[in-house]
């Protein structure tokens, strides 16, 4: 199913109108004094929202320029070897609540941050510049430019979008592996981000999942999967997480455990359910068995979220 | 909103935001049009892996991207895939400190299995509502070359579109609004038992999938740094078109059956967060309450077909026709963080949880063999028909908990804390009340300037009060199982986790980093279910060079995951699923082994790893060069030990499964972007990818299993994964 192609050339002419309606203009005077030595600082910000001048909020807007996050740099320009800027950020500067507290001094108040000071990454030292890269150009497809120390290191996809990801996993490193197993969200894809279900800025929940509990967070995408059902599954009402692995998992679709396996961790009763499906009842010459050859209990029992069939056939599952 | 619709949109804001932006002072307007193309060569019998996410179908599109920044407005618009079925589109804009606002579409496709292999139904109509048999006979169904079985793709397109505005006119506060559309369609891949034991095969069912969602949210606050208060009202609505799929079922003479989707629902949502900052012991105090309810209906089934080799219906007698759900769920969640003194920081917080379930109690108040639910008996092992209920599963959390941060000096800091978690359950058969206590340590040190590390170590103890300690009658009763058996999802546990961290920076443009995951689950007070879980994960990266001259990343990991479980097979039982007379007191786990009742033992491992290589290079100022590569593999397997028998025999013949879910795959991605003067920019490349997948699910796959009208039906969904792939790609943009 394709967009149309006159609808695409609308949206093409729309941009080109942009461009033809107005003359680019040269680069306007009246850039910091800052910018003789630290000339790369400035080039990047301006296109931010840093920089826009016309906003009295902002660094550029408020006449504070550099100062309004460095610090007054009277005695900095005096003698810039001698005297280092009140406020420097990175690594190894001034402590990270510290370096917080100059962005916090101005985006305190965001919606966004209402629950810094309860999140994980204010209290294992996280700065904001750790993801944030203020200086920076923002790159195509994004308002903000985000960190990004290293190459890409991705299969072919088709986004030419710097991703949310490459940024969280600069941290949290096995997470790069999660998210590239064969059976994922489409987070490399570009089609699902880490801030879907994680608030980075902090969260009252736990692993700063934005909605109120992890199921809650998963409805919210996965709406098919809110019910209510006349025949629930309680391990999937109480948790998702019982039987996902919502980063990546070898197996499909996301499950932490392979199916019949999975599923006899917690249901034995008689025949079928504890029933060894070993390596020998699979396609011949094993002994097709069709609890565990394709899906396994899948096969059968297929509306494992939930059910509004009557009788045994919502009971178990299987319409 | 309608395709056509979108652009249309797009445009008048883009209007409306260039006129405004046309009259400010200062203005400048940035960014580039162009076209893109990939083509493709393949190689596979199934390309739906190859395709999971993507569209790498071979053809152009259209990108762009344009900034436009004035003294008081700014706008940003990006758009890449256009054209094709994974488009993104992003408008945002607005005026500075007065509003914002944002519109964007983003469209996915998902394919899990493209016909004629992985694909293929003796339905003619896959995808429709009412599936019918080519033919009647079920030795002419038996023939799955195609034709006459039908080819179809088991893919859905999920299209997102949608928007917020938000209004603060320059003052603490704020409005804001959001609404989405989120449309899937295409055909699911379900499945459904055939007959009414299962020993009558199934039948792979390509299920038309039609879903609008529809989500609203409002929001009202004051943002101020000393504190924030929002209110906030959620409503989505849901809506699938195919609640029922209708089957021809040969079992039951070709009748057609009933299959149950997702039905409608309507969700709403009212809530308010707020922090507090700056209160005594420079503390914070911040708090979310939400109250949610989903409520749907739906028409319970007054009769199915219940008897081989007939389409008679047969009756189901609900207690009604019309269930109502209605779940509710309230959490209030609080949390104060505070530095009562110099070098140590404090949080504590309490979270509430409750989920009710006010649905309809529907009960079918049949016996009828296949329809009746069964319950055990009183006075004897055997189990007793009863009317099957349906479930309200609801609970109650409390979760406490505080931690302790101390700075021992600027380059040590150790933390701790404590979390404790109640749960009270209603509605669920097997365990009413679990508790679960969390301690965690870590340490933080930076102590030496090129090097931070972070060490974690966190225990967790669960325990539960279990329903089941005097299951069944007696242990010729199938219940009787349940005083051994646990659900590890509630199951008593201790469970250690530790988790280490260093990154080492040993000189300018050098990093290396480690990370080690060590997480177990010891089940206890158990006989079955899953005794034990293991996972092992170890990755290590290094990177070098200046991004702007050259910059190179390696990385590999390695996982290691184990499940440990134990469980008991009874082969023969009585026809009221009580043990055989030549067979008593099968259902305990400690009676002596047979060849026909047995206790068993897996050991399920997976062993996934990977390492890849990336490089951005600056060759020329002009020319960029990107290259990456990953190799990734995954392997399972898994190991029986059944009980031995008296005679020194192993009581089954259990051999190991030594394909489960392996995978091999191998990505190589070279891509050159070109400047070729200051408006043309030229970027191209080539990608490799290769695939292959290996299960004992799917080795020698067959479409059909079994024979008469137990056959079994499959569509060879996720059976032929394997791929090769070549493709190139290339973008011409024009920058101003």
């Amino acid at each position: 199913m394709r967009f149309g192609l006159s609808s695409a050339v609308t949206a093409l002419a729309a941009g080109a109108a942009v461009f033809l309606a107005f003359p680019v203009l040269a680069q306007q005077p009246g850039e910091p004094v800052c910018v003789k030595c630290h000339e790369t600082a400035y080039p990047g910000m301006a296109l931010t929202k840093h920089g826009a001048k016309g906003d009295p909020r902002t660094p550029f807007g408020s006449g504070r320029e550099c100062q309004a996050c460095h610090g007054d740099a009277t005695e900095h320009l005096k003698n810039p070897a001698k005297n280092p800027l009140p406020i420097r950020f990175g690594k190894g500067q001034a402590a990270a609540a510290d370096q917080t507290q100059a962005c916090m001094s101005c985006h305190g108040g965001n919606r966004h941050l209402v629950f810094w000071d309860s999140g994980r990454h204010s209290r294992n030292d996280v700065r904001c510049n750790d993801c944030h890269a203020v200086h920076a150009k923002p790159p195509r497809g994004s308002t903000m430019a985000f960190t990004k120390h290293n190459p890409t290191v991705s299969p072919f996809v088709t986004t030419e979008r710097q991703l949310e990801y490459e940024t969280c996993i600069a941290c949290h490193k096995q997470t790069r592996a999660q998210i590239l197993k064969p059976s994922h969200h489409p987070i490399v894809e570009g089609k699902v981000t880490c801030s879907s279900c994680h608030n980075p800025h902090g969260a009252q929940s736990h692993a700063m999942v934005k909605q109120e509990t992890v199921n809650a967070q998963c409805v919210s995408c996965h709406a098919d999967k809110r019910g209510p059902f006349l025949f629930e599954h309680p391990a999937v009402e109480e948790n998702c997480l019982s039987c996902h692995a919502p980063h990546g998992s070898s197996h499909r679709p996301l499950l932490n455990e392979k199916v019949p396996n999975l599923c006899q961790d917690c249901h034995d009763w008689s025949r079928h359910p504890g029933t060894a499906y070993a390596g020998n009842q699979g396609f011949p010459p094993g002994a097709n068995n069709t609890r565990f050859i394709a899906r396994a209990c899948l096969n059968c029992h297929n509306a494992i979220h939930g059910s509004n069939a009557p009788a045994t056939r919502g009971k178990f599952l299987t319409r | 909103m309608k395709a056509k619709l979108l652009p249309l949109l797009i445009a008048n804001l883009v209007g409306v935001s260039t006129a405004a932006l046309a009259q400010e002072p200062g203005l400048k307007i940035t960014g580039s049009v162009g076209v893109s193309g990939i083509a493709i060569s393949e190689d596979s019998r199934d390309a739906s892996k190859l395709n999971e996410y993507g569209d790498l179908s071979p053809g152009g599109a259209g990108v762009f991207d344009i900034q436009g920044r004035g003294s008081r407005h700014f706008f940003d618009g990006f758009g890449e895939n256009i054209g094709r079925d994974d488009m993104y589109l992003d408008f945002r804009g607005g005026a500075y400190g007065q509003f914002k606002y944002r519109l964007y579409s983003d469209w996915l496709r998902h394919n899990q299995g493209f016909g004629p292999d992985g694909g293929r139904t003796p339905y003619v109509n896959p995808g429709e509502s009412q599936l019918r048999f080519f033919s009647p006979l079920p030795a002419a169904r038996l023939n799955s070359n195609v034709p006459p079985w039908t080819a179809f793709d088991t893919r859905t397109f999920r299209k997102d579109t949608g928007g917020n505005f938000e209004f603060s006119g320059g003052s603490p506060w704020y409005v804001r609004f959001d609404a989405n559309e989120v449309r899937q369609t295409g055909i699911n891949n379900d499945a459904a038992a055939l007959g009414t034991s299962p020993g009558n095969g199934f039948i792979d069912l390509p299920n038309p999938v039609d879903y609008t969602t529809r989500n609203f949210i409002a929001e009202a606050g004051y943002q101020a740094p000393r504190g924030h208060l929002s209110v906030n009202y959620t409503y989505s609505r849901f809506q699938n078109e195919n609640v029922l799929l209708s089957f021809q079922n040969g079992f039951f003479g070709n009748g057609f059956d009933t299959f149950t989707s997702a039905p409608d629902n309507d969700y709403m949502r009212i809530g308010a967060s707020g922090a507090l900052r700056q209160l005594p012991l420079s503390s914070t105090l911040s708090g979310r309450l939400a109250y949610s309810k989903v409520e749907n209906s739906a028409d319970m089934l007054g009769a199915v077909l219940n008897t081989a080799g007939s389409a008679a219906l047969v009756a189901t007698n609900p207690s009604t026709l019309n269930y109502d759900g209605k779940v509710e769920n309230t959490t209030a969640q609080f949390g104060l963080s505070s530095l009562p003194m110099r070098n140590l920081d404090t949080r504590l917080y309490y979270n509430y949880y409750k989920r009710e379930n006010d649905s309809t109690q529907v009960t079918f108040q049949t016996t009828t063999a296949g329809l009746s639910c069964f319950a055990p008996g009183t006075t004897g092992p055997g189990n007793v028909n009863v009317f099957c209920t349906g479930e309200r599963y609801g609970y109650t959390k409390h979760n406490p908990g505080f931690e302790l941060g101390y700075r021992l000096n600027a380059e040590n800091r150790l933390s701790g804390g404590y979390d404790y978690l109640s749960t009270d359950r209603e509605d669920r058969p097997d365990v009413d009340k679990t508790r679960d206590n969390r301690f965690f340590i870590q340490w933080a040190n930076t102590s030496f300037e090129t090097v931070s590390t972070r060490l974690k170590y966190q225990y967790l103890n669960r325990s539960s009060d279990f329903l089941t300690d005097d299951a069944g009658f007696n242990a010729n009763s199938p219940f009787y199982l349940e005083r051994f058996n646990r659900a590890y999802d509630v199951a008593d546990v201790d469970q250690h986790l530790i988790k280490a961290v260093v990154d080492w920076t040993p000189m300018p443009f050098l990093d290396f980093g480690l990370e080690a995951y060590f997480k177990k689950n010891d089940y206890k007070d158990l006989t079955l279910g899953r005794t034990k879980d293991e996972r092992k994960e170890f990755y290590a990266s290094v990177s070098y060079g200046d991004p702007s001259v050259f910059r190179v990343t390696l990385f590999g990991d390695i996982e290691f995951i184990e499940y440990d479980s134990y469980h008991r097979t009874v082969s023969t039982v009585a026809g009221n699923g009580a043990c055989t007379a030549a067979a008593p007191n099968c259902f305990d786990p400690n009676t002596a082994p047979t060849a026909q009742n047995f206790n068993w033992g897996s050991t399920l491992e997976d062993t996934n790893w990977m390492v890849g290589v990336g490089a951005d290079w600056p060759l020329m100022p002009r020319l960029v060069l990107k290259a990456a590569a990953i190799y990734a593999k995954t392997d399972g397997s898994v190991d029986f030990s059944p009980q031995t028998l008296a005679s020194g025999a192993p009581a089954a013949n259990l051999p190991p499964i030594n394909a489960y879910d392996n995978t091999r795959r191998t990505s190589l991605s070279l891509r050159a972007v070109w400047l070729a003067d200051k408006n043309w920019e030229l970027s191209g490349g080539y990608a490799y990818e290769r695939y292959t997948y290996e299960d004992a699910q799917y080795e020698n796959y067959q479409y059909t299993v079994g024979t008469g009208t137990s056959t079994s039906f499959l569509s060879g969904i996720y059976a032929f994964q394997d791929y090769k792939a070549n493709i190139l790609f290339g973008t011409v943009r024009y920058k101003f």
